[in-house]
């Protein structure tokens, strides 16, 4: 299974809305093996964005951080994406381990 | 005819007289309006950004805007350039640029502007690339609050660097609601302004406690604190002032109150603050 975030989510790669739309997306595919996920050229740099469409699987689908990191696969995140993709995740574990 | 004058320095220390000047020109109809800057000897970012907002307000609803140019010939071949772009473009993304800042007005999500304007300011001032990291992080996250929260779905973004200061300079304006405004109306038990700002500086400035989201103005702080730069609001009746290389932290009241928002920060361009954020709160790497 393939996402392409610029073709799904179009001139709109920053908000929660696109998050949320690329988030729904993922679940509906969940049963794929393996979901890659393209981000494009240019870095998003939103952590509402990553924070609603990945470390909300985590707060909202009780999926596990394993689940996540064995399922998704980034095929050309920048590095700036990935340290900030990290950061929401790790902000998303926190809270789920606190409220627990 | 209605003369709306800009100050000699119309920079942060005294933005209470751009303030004035944006409700001055919301009660203004109907009439040719001149922006008289010949007493103006200074602009940044703060100065430009209103410029453009309270030049692109006042075409909305007034037939003709002139301006009277500053006698500095500068500061005039700035506001030359500003003119032009605003008022050959009234209606749509206006895009201004000079070698040391970027502005646009921004009416979408599109982190395109975002990438252009870093792109073109790290040529000239020649950045670092962990520096255009945290900003990028920091104007998307300012632009999407607007975008999505203000109420206006446009605002005003400028970055770049003016002499005398150490400082890259990063302004997010918009005409919105306010976010005093908004948390009141949330959670009214908040009965002015300055104590909205307050509590929910307390809990992390955020519109959207109790719901998931309202973690931008937190990860902004957490930046700043970092790489030692200062956060300032003005919105509605309350201004914020943080000075992180100062550790200085206060929330007042306006003399001067809008209905909008104003963030201005001032970025230490020789350090980043996302990368000691990550140490700091000890972020794996899952990815």
């Amino acid at each position: 299974m393939k996402i392409n975030i610029k073709k799904i989510c179009g001139e709109d790669i920053i908000s929660r809305d696109a998050g949320k739309k690329i988030r729904d997306l993922l679940l509906e595919n969940w049963s794929a093996k393996c979901i890659e996920i393209s981000i494009g050229k240019i870095p998003i740099g939103s952590a509402s964005f990553f924070d609603e469409a990945f470390a909300l699987l985590l707060k909202r689908e009780a999926k596990t951080i394993d689940e996540i990191k064995h399922k998704l696969k980034f095929v050309d995140i920048c590095d700036d994406d990935r340290k900030l993709l990290n950061y929401v995740l790790m902000a998303r574990i926190t809270e789920v381990k606190m409220k627990a | 005819m209605k003369i709306i004058k800009f100050p000699k320095s119309p920079k942060l220390k005294y933005a209470n007289s751009l303030i004035r000047s944006v409700n001055e020109v919301l009660s203004t109809k109907d009439r040719q309006v001149f922006f008289d800057l010949t007493a103006t000897e200074e602009l940044d970012a703060l100065a430009i950004s209103f410029l453009c907002g309270l030049i692109n307000m006042t075409l909305e609803n007034n037939p003709k805007v002139s301006i009277k140019y500053p006698l500095n010939k500068k500061i005039k071949s700035v506001v030359k350039l500003l003119e032009k772009s605003i008022t050959s473009d009234k209606l749509h993304e206006t895009k201004i640029q000079s070698n040391s800042f970027q502005l646009r007005k921004v009416t979408s999500n599109n982190n395109l502007y975002i990438e252009q304007m870093l792109t073109l300011l790290q040529i000239e001032l020649k950045f670092g690339e962990s520096t255009r990291g945290s900003l990028r992080i920091v104007l998307t996250e300012l632009l999407t609050n607007s975008i999505d929260h203000s109420g206006e779905k446009a605002c005003y973004i400028c970055l770049g660097r003016w002499p005398n200061s150490p400082y890259l300079h990063l302004v997010c304006l918009d005409f919105g609601v306010g976010i005093p405004a908004k948390l009141r109306t949330r959670f009214p038990e908040l009965d002015n302004d300055v104590t909205a700002f307050k509590n929910q500086h307390e809990q992390g400035l955020t519109t959207r406690r109790a719901r998931d989201g309202g973690r931008g103005y937190r990860l902004i702080q957490d930046i700043l604190m970092a790489n030692k730069g200062r956060l300032n609001i003005i919105s509605n009746s309350a201004k914020v002032s943080y000075k992180y290389d100062k550790g200085d932290y206060k929330v007042i009241a306006s003399k001067e109150g809008f209905t909008g928002t104003c963030v201005d920060i001032q970025f230490n361009p020789s350090r980043g603050g996302f990368e000691e954020t990550l140490v700091k709160q000890h972020i794996e790497d899952f990815f």
